[in-house]
């Protein structure tokens, strides 16, 4: 047979056979006798020195050009067989999409810290810097410096854990207000986060240790309207835009004008229920003016300086937020508990 | 204090319902905590009259009576024991509901129809303890008339809580007089008293001695002759029960009606148990004692003040009476004491002796000393009418320091400014004169205000804002926008602290919360020893009980309680930490030591790393590692170490800096049992104030990335079982020099193929230069240097 024809038989032959081809084993197996090392195109190349030289170029082109249209069916059908290997291997990748994830672990902040972080936000953002102190105060820091005597009536307020005749357990946040004063000028603006005691029974609305959060704001010429557009940011962002707010008249040694601010019960939205005993409202926090003696024993000229001083109970929040009952069970730790937050 | 709605409407005027009195008392800043109504279930009940008894044909125990009801008569079958004729008897008629959710119907008891029931005292809610038969009414029970109106039940009591600076109402007249200032209507009806006194006697003496002004500014004393110690009338008894005070007689009553009116706390003493009539009111000597009327014998030191007369103490001024001149059934002359003493030494006294009485509540909060007499005039008109007593005498009053007020000086701009308000100055005057506050003069906007005598809580100018915002209304003061826009800032440290949080819940620890108030036991049950400085607790000197009865010293305790107490909930993988203050007592009158701490707890972690069963403590030494690099410091080292509540194979002391920094070990098997914990458990505790030390937030520089490939050479050792590997992997380091990138230890072999007193270490080395990819010749070189240094050093075989 004439190597011409022999070339076009071949042309033939690979494209039938490619065409044929189903698996990538066997694509494999043609690829090697027509177009391997020793493949019949190969073996053509070896023969062209056996035609007529003026035939050679012609034989050669055309040798050339069955290689190449070869190797693209090749390519081709390789593509072709891949993708329909991967489609079948996929098809029996099949999962149960509705088995469970994988569960990264991450670990579960307290929610007595969920609730300070979110409130530390607002008020830093209302220009409040964070300040502390030690839970372990003397008298003059926890009662003195805030006008409250020895033997004055208002310590009855609360019930006091003391260490020794002059340390005691800090029965509120407000020594961190006389601490701050000492030791900057103004204008102050402080949120005091932190731990208190009081020589409370364990039981399901008391423990002899909560949380409070302090603000004070002292410069020239601040007043209660400023107080209460503080309070109406900070409502706004913990409780909702929609809540009303009441202030009214109350009493503490550090402030004057004093008040307790209520908030329309998040509950009934005023109706009255359970939650607010029927009021409509909940007590949230206590505000006031500061008061002329605290500033002076702070060495601040009242005539000068005015400011006003608020807090809260912190735990109390967290338990009307999460719609807890029982004080008790943020100390607990029970983790079917703190998994919950 | 209970304040009844009716009572006090008769002082005053009002229209306004229990709810609304309820919200003007609380928008007063008197607040209202609830409102009680006394005859809750009762409104049906009737008073009736048993015009006739019959036996029941069917039941020998049973009685049918007729009750005149008012407008119709009813039969009602009875059982009680002491049913009969002419009784007056509260009904509960057919068809009404008792207060326990009884409801009465027309029924037929053994054939005899009964329409009603006739009540006892407890089924009215009256009383706890079973009655013994129905309750007897008196004469004053209209037949058909309401029972709570009978009963005085058809009242409303505010429970009022009362703030310090608010005594004055410790008294209803205080209370009308707050009203008295927002209401449109209404004055304050003050009682009007008339007093017919005879001529005292000189047989009848009477004389008041003040060795103390300071202590007592004044005393009253007045006699009262004759008197018939009997019941209170009662309208009297039901207005004292409403207000919570249980009637004794008639001269206790009216003294104890008076102080809830005028906010005066009164003594009757028996006058004929007073040496020569003579009321000396002076310091107690030191040690001199008193038997008090609750009859315990008081001690008593010069701090005190007492009553006494030329023969001894008599009473405890201001605090409680004493028990020799008590007025018992056989009194028939009566000394009235009314008086104002100083706050301070009462409340001293009263807190000494642990002895709080109605009287002392209120003379530590202060009472109107323009007042104390009138006080007296009320009770002795009570007394003259209710008891008989006969006025001898005019009021013997002793004022050696008269109220005095130099009045204070309020500027009118200074209420504005401080009160966000823009008032004129006439406005402001207006408040305050509703206050009965008087207006002396006003200069050039500063008005210059004289203070009532009842209003010792207004001392300077803030208290007069207080009282102008009061009546103003804080809710009618503008809301201001807040002034600063400046954006809040975060210490330093609080940011650590912040971010050590972020990273202990990012690797999967739960945190916790504990009281740091704890008792001892624990620290016994962790076999902590005596000498242990864990020992050196912050104690409390008054502590409520032995559980909260101390400062913690270490997070471990509530770290191991909270593991043990999660177990027992069958809670599984356990992984919490706690960041928390502990306390160390320094000696007495130092402030004692405040640390923070981080602690970690760990048990039923997954993956045991190293194939020891310590899957625990390397998961907790791993979280430490972590939170060091994240934070950017160096690793810290763990050194073999003991504690008394842990493994003793497994426990490690951690430096920084070579500095002991905390610990970390696996709780000791004792301990799993003491605290059925299920498994073996791991805890940390580190100091917290490293991290604020060390971490240096700012000074970050990033390494610029490497452009060659690293070449990995791994390195198999056999070594003595009880060399550490942290020895190896510190000299590997140090050999390597700077080509060394990095040494890993990625396995550890004990067993099989290997020397029973040896163990296998597996390293993977990493060689980078940062200019070059490094050729063979050039990592050997330093792979051969490392292993020479190995073998030489250490007793070790390289496994090939």
């Amino acid at each position: 047979m004439k190597l011409k024809e022999k070339l076009k038989k071949l042309k033939k032959e690979i494209q039938q056979a490619f065409a044929g081809v189903e698996d990538l084993e066997e694509l494999e197996k043609l690829r090697v006798k027509y177009l391997g090392q020793k493949g019949e195109v190969q073996e053509i190349f070896g023969q062209i020195g056996e035609v007529e030289p003026e035939m050679r170029p012609e034989i050669g082109k055309k040798t050339n050009e069955l290689q190449e249209q070869a190797a693209k069916l090749h390519q081709k059908e390789k593509k072709r067989l891949e993708k329909k290997e991967k489609k079948q291997k996929m098809k029996k990748e099949k999962i149960d999409v509705t088995l469970p994830g994988t569960k990264p672990e991450m670990g579960y902040a307290h929610p007595l810290t969920r609730g300070m972080e979110e409130i530390k936000e607002v008020f830093l953002g209302l220009g409040f810097s964070i300040a502390e102190g030690p839970e372990i105060e003397t008298e003059y820091y926890n009662f003195e410096a805030l006008n409250i005597p020895e033997n004055h009536p208002a310590r009855d307020l609360q019930d006091t854990l003391y260490i020794d005749d002059k340390h005691l357990l800090r029965t509120h946040t407000s020594p961190v207000q006389v601490r701050t004063m000492e030791n900057q000028r103004p204008p102050i603006r402080i949120l005091a986060p932190g731990r208190v005691y009081r020589s409370d029974e364990l039981d399901a609305s008391h423990s002899p240790v909560f949380h409070q959060i302090e603000g004070l704001v002292v410069a020239e010429d601040i007043s209660f309207s400023d107080l209460k557009g503080t309070i109406r940011s900070f409502v706004s962002e913990i409780y909702g835009e929609e809540r009303d707010i009441r202030f009214r008249p109350s009493y503490f040694p550090f402030t004057e004008p004093s008040a307790e601010v209520d908030v329309s019960c998040i509950v009934c939205e005023g109706e009255g229920c359970s939650l607010c005993s029927r009021s409509g409202w909940l007590e949230v926090m206590g505000a006031g003016m500061v008061h002329p003696n605290v500033l002076e024993m702070s060495g601040y000229n009242p005539e000068v300086f005015s400011g006003f001083a608020f807090g809260m109970g912190w735990d109390r929040i967290a338990m009307l937020k999460y719609g807890i009952h029982d004080i008790r069970v943020l100390f607990e730790n029970d983790r079917r508990f703190l998994h919950q937050f | 204090m209970d304040v009844p709605y009716s009572w006090l409407k008769t002082y005053i005027d009002f229209e306004l319902e229990p709810e609304e009195l309820a919200h003007t008392l609380t928008m007063l800043g008197l607040e209202v905590e609830n409102i009680e109504f006394l005859g809750t279930g009762l409104k049906k009940i009737v008073t009736g009259l048993i015009t006739e008894v019959s036996d029941h044909p069917e039941a020998d125990n049973l009685k049918v009576c007729q009750v005149d009801l008012g407008d119709k008569t009813e039969q009602i079958v009875c059982g009680a024991p002491n049913v009969r004729e002419g009784l007056r008897v509260p009904v509960a008629p057919a068809g009404s509901i008792l207060p326990e959710g009884q409801e009465v119907q027309e029924v037929k008891l053994r054939g005899v129809t009964s329409r009603g029931m006739i009540c006892s005292r407890d089924e009215l809610g009256l009383q706890e303890e079973r009655a013994d038969g129905i309750m007897e009414l008196g004469s004053g029970a209209e037949p058909g008339g309401s029972f709570i109106d009978y009963a005085g039940l058809n009242e409303y009591v505010f429970k009022i809580d009362i703030t310090p600076n608010y005594a004055r109402c410790l008294g209803l007249l205080g209370i009308a007089r707050e009203l008295q200032a927002v209401l449109e209507e209404g004055q304050v009806k003050y009682p009007e008293i008339e007093l017919t006194a005879q001529e005292r006697s000189s047989y009848d003496p009477l004389k008041v001695k003040i060795e103390d002004p300071e202590l007592c500014p004044r005393y009253t004393a007045r006699l009262l002759k004759n008197v018939e110690i009997g019941p209170s009338p009662d309208w009297m008894q039901k207005r004292l029960r409403s207000a919570g005070v249980r009637p004794i007689n008639n001269i206790v009553d009216i003294t104890n009606y008076v102080l809830l009116e005028y906010n005066q706390p009164l003594h009757a003493f028996d006058y004929d148990k007073i040496s020569s009539g003579e009321i000396i009111v002076r310091r107690a000597e030191e040690r001199e004692k008193l038997i008090t009327l609750d009859d315990e014998t008081r001690e008593l030191t010069t701090d005190d003040l007492v009553i006494a007369d030329p023969e001894g103490s008599i009473a405890l001024a201001g605090v409680m009476g004493g028990a020799d001149s008590e007025v018992t059934a056989d009194t028939t002359n009566i000394l009235l004491e009314s008086a104002a003493f100083d706050q301070v030494s009462i409340r001293r006294t009263s807190r000494r002796l642990g002895l709080s009485s109605e009287a002392a509540y209120r003379f530590e909060r202060g009472v109107d000393i323009e007042a104390v007499d009138e006080a007296s005039r009320r009770a002795s008109q009570l007394m003259q009418e209710y008891a008989g007593a006969e006025i001898h005498g005019e009021l013997v009053d002793e004022y050696p320091l008269p109220y005095e007020q130099d009045g204070i000086d309020l500027d009118a701009g200074r209420v504005n400014q401080l009160l966000g308000l823009d008032l004129s100055e006439s406005r402001i005057s207006g408040i305050l004169k509703k206050l009965d506050f008087e207006i002396e003069e006003v200069v050039s906007d500063v008005l210059k205000v004289k203070v009532p005598s009842y209003r010792n809580d207004v001392q300077q100018e803030a208290d007069l804002v207080e009282e102008v915002a009061r009546m103003y209304g804080y809710n009618n003061i503008p809301v201001t926008a807040s002034p600063s826009r400046q954006q809040g800032k975060k210490t330093e440290a609080q940011k650590i602290r912040e971010q050590v949080l972020d990273l202990m819940l990012g690797m999967g620890l739960d945190e916790i919360i504990n009281i740091s108030l704890m008792g001892k036991e624990i620290y016994d049950k962790l076999d902590i020893p005596a000498d242990s400085e864990y020992r050196d607790w912050v104690q409390i000197s008054n502590p409520l009980n032995e559980s909260f009865s101390i400062m913690r010293t270490t997070l471990i305790p509530n770290m191991v309680q909270t593991l043990s107490d999660n177990t027992r909930h069958q809670q599984k993988e356990l992984r919490f930490f706690e960041r928390g203050r502990v306390f160390r007592d320094r000696g007495p009158e130092k402030r004692p030591r405040e640390e923070r701490r981080l602690c970690g707890g760990s048990m039923d972690y997954g993956r045991d790393l190293w194939g020891n069963d310590a899957a625990d403590f390397y998961y907790l030494k791993g979280v430490l590692e972590t939170l060091f690099s994240r934070l950017k410091l160096k690793t810290p080292e763990f050194k073999e170490s003991s504690r008394p509540f842990l493994h003793p194979g497994r426990a490690a002391d951690i430096y920084y800096k070579g500095t002991k920094i905390g610990f970390i070990g696996e709780l000791k098997a004792e301990l799993i049992d003491e605290f059925d914990l299920r498994e073996r458990a791991a805890v940390f505790e580190i100091s917290a104030e490293i991290f604020i030390e060390e971490v240096q937030p700012h000074s970050f520089e990033f390494d610029t990335l490497p452009k060659f490939p690293p070449v990995s050479r791994d390195l198999a050792l056999v070594v003595p079982r009880e060399l550490s590997a942290s020895v190896i992997l510190d000299d590997i380091d140090n050999i390597g020099g700077e080509l060394l990138r990095q040494v890993n230890l990625f396995d550890v072999y004990t067993g099989e193929q290997i020397a029973r007193e040896d163990k296998s270490l597996a390293f993977e080395l990493l060689f980078q230069a940062e200019d070059r990819t490094l050729t063979d010749r050039e990592v050997n070189e330093i792979f051969n240097k490392i292993v020479d240094y190995l073998k030489k050093e250490y007793d070790v075989e390289v496994r090939k």
